[in-house]
């Protein structure tokens, strides 16, 4: 099965071993991996603040790369990244008049999907950890409500010899990333990050997420309170227990 | 005040103060705690909530539709069971009748059952300088309008304040009486005090939960019963109703009723469900002897038909608030608006258009999470994002600028992998976005991760993946 | 004068606001309208047993409900010993006027409603049109009733309900309903009066009862 990969801003150059480790994945479960080299970013970032023509313009970009690419999918290591092709390119590339665009990113939805989605489709290798560890799963906001992948990621958790998923309560709420808001009400985007980050204490060794920005925003603070718990993409995680 | 919110300042001081009252983040993480908890229980006593939440969506674009014709056959109705119309375009218009009522009654004390709509037509201030004395009686917008407050949660108007707090508020007309902090005896003080303010009321004032066309009826949803001794003791009862909160049918008012209470609380009905038709009928020992129904525009036929259209199907549960986890941080003050959360971050902005209520959109971090718990799935974020996508239109010349600049790079694959591959570039990430406004603040509160040596593209083309 | 401000104005505005349609949500289109409103099921419901629904319904929502094959001098009595009762107002009801009667042979000052009466009234005794199994509610009907206060004012509330007017759900007692026009006040009374608005702690009996029986009579 050919794949191509799409490795998100954030990954390329803030989290590159997702992407290494996605590509690690990927090749486990029987994959033969490309990455389109002219691909950039979803555009998400210009959306959400309301710059419809802006995010066009940059999602074209990507849009073109993978859809030249003769992929049987495209792979998303990042749920916001998924759900921005899927669920809004159309919508998108409409407000910003291209219709044709709209069209092609509506077929390329139908071949579209997050790693977690992915992997649980294909014939899965054994995952084991060296030493247990208590993971709490982070459920971020678009991956859960418009791609409803939940089930995916826990199960891909739950085969992994060694990891016990625990039930952490505030899993399912935001933690105050939201791309732009953290910039523009940067005082209630860290109080949600706190208020995610104080109930996991005590609970769980690692929280493990599929999106590098929810992510990249709970180390950052864990770290300045001085909080144990890691932060970790569930990519590098799985692949942290494949055989090596 | 300068214009339609409660304060000057800008969202972020608001919300800023909000945060550091440690006391209110304790109140609401319990408050929303419990609605969200009750709401899981509420909807899980229904056979496919799912799918009831759908149908209720489409009854209320339906409803809306056909907005005119519904609207006609409630009124029509309302006078064939002998109450009366205002066909109220503006606040205006809606406040002046209600005060003409009132003096023709020569009302000089007024009991509200509480309602929103009231407060948005600020209609109180009206009243009171007539020289009439207005009475809320829902005991927490009681507690608050003793306050001089405004309510801080649709459902929950003084969730802000402890018992301590509204000991001292209520011990405003405690008459020598010394007052105690046991919730209990507050609510027992409160029966006692209200009790006197209803039975010598000339007029009482309701909202609507919704006016059902078929039948020319309005149902209020309460668990108290003020509203019901508000609109049976005095006089006169005046429902005031936002023009969108109708129901064609009882059958649709039968499905309203199912999700209202267990979205916002968990409770299947609340303890009064009533369904008023018109003032006292012969032989009847206790009601108004006039009913009076004000149909309220005030902004939202400025809504109706346009990309925010569905926000008129709110039905004012408050499910959005509980589920919301920057309302979770902030409480509804920092909203500066009677209507808070989601719902008034999308309504506040086209009912009250101005400099400052533009930016109650920006109040979300688009977790979708308001989305699924509407119980008529309104699409809450889809109307944030168009909110943005107005606001983007003419936003300052220097982040319009910002966002040009970044397209142009990140749409040009060589720029975009020079941009990520610059070798700082992970703490530079910041200066790249920083003609949006304020970026430097970003970088306060957080601990910049070491930035990686190569990006990923680096990596895949050096044959390391 | 019956009708204030301007219909048609109001109404032409609204028109014209719908006159382009309603545009599209691509994201998260809306379902297909024009349907029938939907059966509203309950999980928890059994439609074989209401009564025994109806109790469980009524004690989750901290009424009080007693089956009964009829009422009692003997359950009356224990009642007022309960809740301290000396005073009561009566409904017009019939079943509320024979409770009366028992009532006023066990020493309990009755009268009929009226206000005055229910502001001394520590009871007021009314019958319902309807109960609902799912949700343990009772129905009042002004005009049954005679006086809507007789269940708000006094603190006690007891509705006298035969089983066989026991609904499945809240969409039966409208359905019922529907063909007549309805009555100027018609009431779903479930549980007692009750708030959260201090500290979200839950208090009974902020203007209306502070506590409800239901006697369920099934002779």
């Amino acid at each position: 099965m050919k794949v191509s990969l799409f490795a998100t801003c954030m990954v390329d150059a803030l989290a590159p071993e997702v992407g290494v480790a996605s590509v690690r994945l990927l090749r486990a479960v029987g994959c033969h991996v490309t990455v389109p080299r002219a691909q950039t970013c979803c555009g998400q970032p210009a959306w959400n603040a309301g710059f419809a023509a802006q995010a066009a313009e940059v999602a074209r970009a990507s849009l073109d790369a993978l859809d030249a690419s003769s992929a049987d999918a495209v792979v998303v290591p990042a749920g916001s990244c998924a759900t921005m092709m899927r669920t809004y390119w159309p919508q998108m590339f409409e407000e910003a008049g291209d219709s044709s665009a709209a069209a092609r990113a509506r077929d390329l939805a139908a071949r579209t999907f997050e790693l977690t989605e992915f992997l649980v489709t294909r014939e899965l290798p054994a995952f084991v950890l060296a030493e247990p560890v208590k993971v709490a799963y982070h459920h971020s906001c678009h991956m859960q409500r418009e791609l409803g992948v939940k089930a995916q990621p826990e199960a891909l958790l739950r085969r992994v010899d060694g990891c016990d998923v625990v039930h952490w309560p505030a899993a399912e709420r935001c933690c105050g990333f939201g791309g732009t808001f953290a910039v523009k009400m940067p005082e209630i985007s860290v109080a949600m990050a706190d208020d995610k980050l104080a109930s996991l204490e005590g609970i769980a060794d690692v929280v493990v997420g599929a999106d590098g920005s929810c992510l990249l925003h709970m180390r950052s603070r864990a770290m300045r309170e001085g909080r144990g718990v890691k932060v970790r993409h569930i990519a590098e995680f799985l692949a942290g227990a494949l055989p090596s | 005040m300068s214009g339609a919110l409660t304060s000057d300042k800008t969202l972020r001081a608001r919300a800023t103060t909000a945060i550091a009252d440690d006391r209110l983040r304790v109140a609401l993480r319990g408050a929303t705690d419990r609605f969200t908890l009750g709401r899981a229980i509420g909807l899980a006593g229904l056979e496919d909530a799912q799918g009831l939440r759908r149908a209720a969506r489409a009854v209320r674009a339906e409803i809306l539709a056909n907005l005119p014709a519904v609207l006609e056959q409630l009124a029509d109705n309302v006078v064939a069971n002998g109450g009366t119309v205002c066909w109220a375009a503006t606040a205006e218009e809606a406040t002046a009748y209600v005060e003409a009522v009132a003096a023709r009654h020569d009302a000089r004390t007024i009991v509200k059952s509480k309602s929103m709509v009231t407060e948005e037509i600020k209609l109180n201030e009206v009243l009171e300088s007539a020289g009439r004395k207005v009475v809320e009686t829902d005991l927490g917008e009681w507690i608050i309008q003793l306050a001089g407050q405004t309510p801080s949660h649709i459902i929950a108007p003084a969730l802000h304040l402890d018992r301590h707090q509204v000991a001292e508020i209520l011990g405003q007309v405690a008459d020598g009486e010394e007052m105690q902090t046991d919730p209990e005896w507050l609510a027992a003080f409160a029966r006692r005090k209200l009790r006197e303010e209803f039975l010598r009321a000339d007029m009482g004032i309701s909202g609507a939960n919704f006016g059902v066309a078929e039948t020319g009826s309005v149902a209020l949803v309460t668990n108290e019963g003020n509203g019901r001794m508000a609109t049976s003791l005095p006089r006169v009862h005046v429902a005031i109703m936002g023009m969108e909160r109708v129901v064609a049918t009882t059958a649709q008012l039968d499905l309203m009723l199912a999700l209202l209470g267990r979205s916002a609380s968990g409770q299947p009905l609340t303890s009064y469900t009533s369904i008023i038709t018109g003032p006292r009928r012969e032989g009847e020992a206790d009601g108004p002897d006039e009913f009076h129904l004000v149909i309220l525009d005030n902004g939202r036929s400025r809504i109706l038909g346009t990309e925010f259209h569905e926000i008129l199907a709110c039905i004012r549960c408050g499910a959005c608030l509980g589920a919301c986890p920057v309302y979770r941080q902030i409480g509804g003050h920092a909203y500066g608006s009677v209507y808070a959360g989601p719902v008034g971050a999308v309504l506040t902005p086209l009912l009250f258009p101005d400099e400052q209520t533009r930016e109650l959109p920006n109040a979300s971090s688009l977790c979708g999470a308001c989305m699924d718990a509407c119980p008529v799935g309104i699409p809450l974020q889809d109307l944030l994002l168009a909110h943005r996508r107005r606001n983007a239109a003419d936003a300052d010349a220097s982040t319009r600028r910002g966002w040009n600049a970044w397209a142009r790079a990140w749409s040009r694959p060589a720029l975009f992998r020079a941009t990520t591959a610059l070798p700082t570039f992970g703490r530079r990430f910041t200066k790249l976005a920083a003609r949006l406004p304020g970026v430097s603040r970003w970088a306060a509160g957080r601990e910049i991760p070491e930035p990686p040596q190569r990006t990923f593209h680096q990596m895949w083309e050096r044959g390391d993946v | 004068m019956s009708e204030f401000g301007n219909r048609a104005e109001f109404l032409g505005r609204l028109r014209v606001a719908l006159s382009g349609g309603v545009p599209e949500n691509p994201a998260h289109p809306l379902p297909p309208l024009g349907g029938p409103v939907p059966e509203i099921r309950f999980t928890s419901l059994d439609p074989t047993d209401l009564r025994a629904a109806f109790v469980g319904a009524a004690q989750y929502v901290a009424a009080r409900p007693t089956r009964m094959p009829a009422l009692t001098a003997e359950f009356l009595a224990a009642f007022i010993e309960e809740e301290k009762v000396r005073t009561a107002v009566v409904s017009r009801e019939p079943e509320a006027r024979a409770a009366g009667a028992i009532l006023a042979e066990l020493g309990v000052a009755v009268s009929d409603y009226s206000r005055e009466a229910a502001l001394e009234a520590d009871l007021g005794v009314t019958s319902a049109v309807f109960g609902v199994a799912a949700t343990g509610s009772v129905v009042q009907d002004s005009s049954a009733t005679g006086g809507r206060a007789v269940s708000l004012l006094p603190r006690v509330h007891l509705c006298v309900l035969p089983a066989e007017r026991l609904v499945a759900t809240p969409g039966d007692v409208l359905r019922s309903l529907g063909a007549r026009a309805l009555p100027s006040n018609l009431v779903f009374i479930t549980g007692p009066s009750r708030s959260g608005d201090i500290e979200q702690i839950i208090t009974m009996g902020v203007h209306g009862p502070t506590s409800v029986h239901i006697a369920l009579i099934e002779g």
